[in-house]
């Protein structure tokens, strides 16, 4: 699919992991939803910051310190752009989505008592289950679970009767990273305003993949991750809202989050500072925000026209297989494709696609309850980002056909 | 497909994961215990009747898991039918140095030499060793077991 609006073998050529070969064959890499890969821009970036910009932020007077800050606090400002929050007092750096779901754990839980309710659903990774489960252990919140349909999709009417008066958030993904799912968020996140519950959205699998827009969803919170949306490990987000945020109790100490300190008082810091305890990670977020440059570069919504078109190809494909089952047929899908076969293990497919190129995921995708559902002890995976092309498609169902000739 | 491959996922191996030997329960199991691999999920649960003396008379394994897994479990259980519990000891050793060590002298007729090609592939050397380290936590009557 080249066109002028999409050119697949120049972004391919933006980024140079892609250009490798991988025991003796071209890489596939079809691995994206556990990380991306990053392009030259991003790389760049991260390099030239090093190399000349390089300070601690918010400290110094002297030259470098201001320039470092300017180009970390530049990052911010992209980010409020690209998710479309009011302003970056709402924009938290966090280290990823994991430490975004903890932060807001620990935080809001000490506003929480022990038998308020946090509902969550069936279909989320263990970053939105755990640090729910340690509140419960900790304060003795109580946690429930909304179902899935066997296309892996929410049950909403499920979802709408687990309300109570005691329910004090909805901690939901986006989308599934085990299935794909993408899940009705604007209704959902009406839904709890009916009752007056928080909504938290675990965005980690939706920002790589189109335009998220945290006003037009209006949910309260969402989380995020860098390194799956093509810019460095390390650096991710938390979305609060304003209002919600400047009264929300403090989580980590240290410097940055302080005005003024003496052993008598403390003056804490403005938003969003007063939650970023620390030297922040700074090349990471200046990488983040080169990152966010290059992906609107191309543009969101061709991003996910083209990676639908993606999906579709795959799926057809794959569908082919003999004895080949898609784990997660939702109507509404990301390009995320789980599959199992009832007499390969994924990992045994793992090891064969790993030798001819085809890099996989395989196992449980931190989503046991997602396997237990259906039934498997994990799936092979495949997840595609926009640089990924038809021959890489190609290259999993012939990898795939080597591996079922082997095994049956 | 490439040596490493083929060396690998062997006639053997393959045989012994489409139709494990000495798969399922056993009743009177003196000894039993579950050993799981966290990272990938793999459960291997390892039944033993040990007599007074120590020797195994006989043996069972509920696998789940990959050809590797159940393969390794498979032979196991061929492997130590009616040996005394040193004797099981010293091979449950043997075979982990084997699967462990980049050693080539492993003698031909060396049980499970066939799991020997998995040493190419680090992520996968505990799918074999796995049910050794579930017999090895059985026979000294403890229940459970995982990898990390
Ligand atoms: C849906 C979802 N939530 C949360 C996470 C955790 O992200 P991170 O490991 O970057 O904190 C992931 C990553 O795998 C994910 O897919």
């Amino acid at each position: 699919m080249n066109s002028p609006l999409f050119n697949i073998d120049s972004i391919r050529a933006e980024f140079p992991i892609l250009q490798q070969q991988v025991n003796g064959h071209r890489l596939a890499f079809l691995d994206n939803a556990a990380s991306s890969q990053r392009p030259d821009a991003v790389i760049d970036a991260v390099s030239d910051y090093y190399r000349n910009d390089h300070a601690n932020v918010h400290r110094g007077v002297h030259h470098l310190s201001h320039r470092a800050t300017d180009a970390y606090e530049g990052a911010r400002e992209k980010i409020r752009a690209f998710i479309n929050a009011r302003s970056i007092r709402e924009i938290v750096f966090t280290s990823g989505t994991t430490e975004s779901i903890n932060l807001l754990a620990n935080s809001l839980g000490q506003t929480m008592q022990a038998g308020d309710e946090v509902i969550v659903s069936r279909m989320e990774h263990h970053s939105n289950i755990i640090p729910w489960k340690l509140l419960a252990e900790r304060i003795g919140i109580v946690i429930k679970v909304a179902p899935i349909n066997e296309q892996g999709e929410l049950v909403l009417d499920e979802l709408a009767k687990l309300f109570s008066k005691k329910t004090k958030l909805l901690a939901i993904s986006h989308v599934s990273n085990a299935l794909g799912t993408i899940n009705p968020v604007a209704d959902i996140v009406a839904l709890a305003k009916q009752q007056d519950v928080l909504v938290l959205l675990d965005g980690a699998q939706a920002i790589p993949h189109g335009k998220v827009d945290v006003q037009a969803i209006d949910c309260d919170f969402y989380a995020f991750s860098s390194h799956k949306m093509c810019g460095p490990t390390g650096v991710g987000v938390l979305y609060a809202r304003e209002s919600l945020l400047e009264n929300m109790p403090l989580f980590m100490g240290g410097g940055e989050m302080v005005i003024a300190v003496s052993f008598e008082k403390t003056i804490y810091n403005d938003l969003p500072y007063r939650f970023e305890a620390g030297t922040p990670p700074i090349a990471q977020a200046i990488g983040l925000g080169a990152a966010i440059d290059y992906l609107e570069g191309i543009g969101m919504d061709k991003i996910a026209a083209y990676e639908h078109h993606l999906l579709e190809l795959a799926t057809t494909a794959l569908s082919d297989i003999e004895g080949l089952r898609i784990i997660g047929t939702a109507a509404k899908k990301a390009a995320v494709i789980s599959f199992v076969f009832d007499d390969i293990h994924p990992h045994d497919l793992g090891t064969v696609l790993d030798h001819q190129g085809v890099a996989i995921r395989t196992g449980h995708h931190c989503a046991n309850p997602v396997m237990d559902f259906f039934g498997v002890p994990g799936t092979a995976r495949a997840s595609l980002a926009f640089y990924n092309d038809a021959e890489d498609i190609e290259q999993l169902v012939k990898a795939l056909r080597v591996a079922v000739d082997m095994f049956r | 497909m490439t040596k490493e491959l083929m060396q690998v996922y062997q006639k053997t191996v393959l045989e012994h994961s489409r139709k494990p030997h000495h798969f399922g329960k056993l009743v009177n199991a003196t000894h039993s215990a579950e050993g799981f691999n966290p990272l990938c999920g793999d459960k291997v649960t390892v039944h033993l009747t040990m007599n007074s003396n120590g020797t195994i008379n006989e043996v069972s394994h509920e696998t789940t898991g990959c050809a590797i897994c159940m393969s390794s479990a498979s032979m196991m259980a061929d492997a130590i039918q009616a040996l005394d519990s040193a004797a099981a000891n010293a091979l449950c050793s043997q075979v982990h140095t084997m699967l462990t060590s980049d050693s080539n002298d492993n003698p031909p007729g060396m049980p499970l030499k066939s799991l020997e090609g998995v040493r190419a592939y680090p992520s996968r050397v505990k799918c074999a060793t796995l049910p050794w380290q579930t017999l090895l936590t059985a026979m000294m009557g403890e229940t459970l077991t995982t990898t990390e």
